[in-house]
């Protein structure tokens, strides 16, 4: 059920208004065809349906040949009573055809003599099988589109979302780089740092190492000391032997010059210079043995010095390797913290210039990431483009298939056909009922209804899909009179099943298409109207 | 009165020997101990050959020995009268020279002279024996 009060969808079929006469515009269209002049907007040569439109164009030209061969022919033949006949058939059968009822035309055209009949029924058959195709072709290229679009959004809403990573992985590298930058200047500033205390370690363990070599020297003179006062410990301890033996032989000749002296004096005067020579020996012996105790004395001293001296040396021997032990120990720590200082180095230059590269190499990234998030928005926007192409292509389809719904055929696709089993449905059964079983056999019919010659609402039935947002307005439907509605007013006109282009339901406010037919009783009065829309979200499961 | 007389030291003192009666001065013999010996006799030694009583002459003095102190000379004398002289060592600590003394000098039977300044006991060598 539908307003005319917008017409959304644009490119109709030939421009037929609603109620006019379909006849003529088919007419109309075949010698479209005919010319190649067909335009059914600028999308639809431009899109891919090339081959269909052409198999239609060629069919449709040859049929129209060969119909008027025919006609030259029977003209020729016809007697004047067979003729009146045979205009009327034919006649019929053209009417027929001009309306679109390529079945009713076929009927019509039975009456035809020999020669006219099988040529009007193949010309009818060959327009029915391309109209079939036709419809077949619109539903394949709606769904192609559709798939295009399905892919086109997925990809464009994909490629925003790349676009938007690729902004924030920018960003990202940008801080990095810029972290990288920092880390280099730092790394530098500690290499010079370290350079430094470099030096200054290499400068320390120059004097530590001259401070070993000079306590060395030190303890090695010590040693020459100590060795020297042992040296003079043992000489001095010969000189004291020495002296004993001096000791004594200046007793012995003490003793030798008193028993002299003894001689002497026994010997009277004559011993008298004797004895004066045994005492200048005496006194000689004893000046010895004085000298002998000063001298022990002082070798005594002397020894006792180098004793001291020993003590000390050694002593100072131990200090002396203590403290040599000690430089050691920091010349070995100072050259252990210069390797380490080297290691650090070392590791600040490898750091510096890593990050240095680190920092080309993000800059890099960088702008790379930058050509990429220009690509991706590109793409991003061809993808809208071609998912807005896809639907102008999926319009393109639905004019094709209101081009081919415009015929009647015997195929389960013809929505006037299904309008004309409907009606037939209806009769003798409850209105209600019935059209709530038709409605649900299918998916793509948004309501069902019948309505009265006074034009009120006998009878409606919502698809199970509209169920919920139509119920509501479906009842206030009841209280309008339908007979200014215009698939009422075109069914009426036209006498047979009509298409209404697309326009907005008055039930879910969506685009349908409404096909309606008159229904008249026994006394082929008018009863009503019956009718459906077709939402045309679901227009492509049409005869599924 | 006067003669030569060999001095010499018998701990702190200073004796006088006369010098016609030493023999000879030698270092300290090797003494033999005798068993019940009396106190002035210290023991044997041999001299030339021959077995020599060695005394002390400290101790036959009466003078004050040094404590400890070994006598290191053996002066070997004769003592006792004459005409029975005997030949014996004497111990002392050390023998110091020969000199003249002028015994006039010396207070008579003092038994005492001054040596430069210094007191000397003369030793008696004839009643020397008598008083062992």
């Amino acid at each position: 059920m539908a307003t005319s009060v917008e017409r959304t969808t644009s490119g109709n079929t030939g421009g037929s208004a609603p109620g006019a006469p379909v006849g003529p515009a088919v007419l109309a269209l075949l010698i479209a065809w005919a010319t190649g002049a067909w335009l059914v907007g600028g999308a639809a040569r431009e899109a891919a349906l090339p081959a269909a439109t052409w198999i239609l164009h060629g069919t449709a030209l040859a049929a129209a040949v060969a119909l008027a061969l025919a006609l030259a022919r029977s003209a020729r033949r016809a007697s004047a009573a067979a003729a009146a006949a045979r205009r009327a058939a034919l006649g019929a059968a053209f009417r027929e055809l001009g309306a679109g009822d390529l079945t009713r035309a076929s009927a019509a055209g039975r009456g035809l003599p020999d020669e006219l009949g099988p040529v009007l029924e193949r010309a009818l058959e060959g327009i029915g099988g391309r109209v079939e195709r036709l419809q077949e072709s619109s539903l394949a290229v709606a769904g192609a589109a559709e798939g295009v679009d399905r892919t086109a959004s997925s990809l464009a809403a994909g490629a925003a979302q790349q676009a938007a990573a690729a902004g924030e992985v920018t960003a990202a590298m940008e801080e990095l780089a810029r972290t990288a930058a920092e880390i280099a200047e730092h790394a530098e500033s500690q290499n010079r740092m370290v350079a430094q205390a470099e030096a200054d370690g290499a400068a320390g363990a120059e004097a530590v190492g001259e401070a070993v070599a000079g306590i060395g020297a030190v303890e090695a003179r010590i040693g020459d000391v100590t060795s020297r006062a042992d040296t003079l410990g043992s000489r001095s301890r010969e000189i004291f032997r020495v002296l004993e033996l001096i000791s004594d032989i200046a007793q012995e000749t003490h003793l030798l010059s008193l028993n002299a002296a003894l001689e002497a004096a026994a010997a009277g005067d004559r011993g008298r210079r004797f004895a004066v020579v045994a005492g200048e020996v005496r006194v000689l012996a004893e000046r010895v043995r004085d000298s002998v105790a000063t001298v022990r004395s002082q070798v005594e001293e002397f020894a006792s010095a180098i004793r001291a001296t020993v003590v000390a040396t050694e002593e100072g021997g131990k200090e002396v390797t203590r403290v040599l032990d000690e430089a050691r120990a920091a010349s070995a720590a100072l050259e252990a913290l210069r390797g380490a200082l080297g290691e650090s180095s070392g590791a600040a230059r490898q750091i510096s210039s890593v990050t240095r590269q680190q920092t080309a190499a993000s800059e890099e990234v960088v702008s790379t990431l930058r050509e990429l998030h220009q690509v991706v928005e590109r793409m991003s926007r061809d993808l809208t483009q071609l998912s807005g192409t896809a639907g102008r292509l999926r319009d393109v389809g639905l004019d094709l298939q209101l081009l081919a719904q415009a015929f009647r055929l015997d195929s389960p696709r013809s929505l006037k056909r299904m309008v004309d089993a409907w009606s037939a449905r209806l009769d003798g059964a409850d209105a209600g009922e019935m059209l709530g079983e038709l409605v649900g056999a299918t998916r793509f019919v948004e309501a069902g209804y019948l309505v009265d010659a006074g034009g009120r609402l006998v009878a409606i039935r919502l698809g199970e899909a509209f169920a919920a947002s139509a119920a509501a307005t479906a009842e206030e439907l009841r209280r309008l009179d339908l007979r200014e509605r215009p698939w009422y007013r075109a069914a009426v006109d036209a006498g047979r099943a009509v298409v209404i282009p697309p326009e907005r339901s008055l039930l879910s406010g969506e685009q349908v298409l409404t096909v309606a037919l008159p229904r008249r009783g026994a006394d082929g009065e008018l009863s009503g109207v019956v009718g459906f829309d077709v939402n045309l979200r679901h227009w492509t499961e049409i005869g599924a | 009165m006067s003669g030569a007389h060999l001095l010499v030291r018998v701990g702190e003192t200073t004796a006088a020997l006369p010098a016609a009666a030493v023999r000879r001065v030698v270092r300290s013999l090797r003494l033999h101990p005798l068993p019940g010996a009396g106190e002035g006799l210290l023991g044997l030694a041999e001299f030339a050959g021959e077995p020599l009583a060695v005394l002390d002459l400290a101790r036959l003095m009466g003078a004050a020995g040094v404590a400890g102190a070994s006598p290191a000379v053996t002066v070997v004398t004769w003592i006792g009268p004459a005409g029975d002289r005997e030949l014996v060592g004497l111990a002392v600590d050390e023998a110091l020279e020969v000199a003249e003394l002028d015994l006039g000098a010396a207070a008579a039977g003092a038994g005492e002279v001054l040596v430069a300044e210094r007191p000397v006991r003369l030793v008696d060598l004839e009643r020397l024996g008598e008083e062992a």
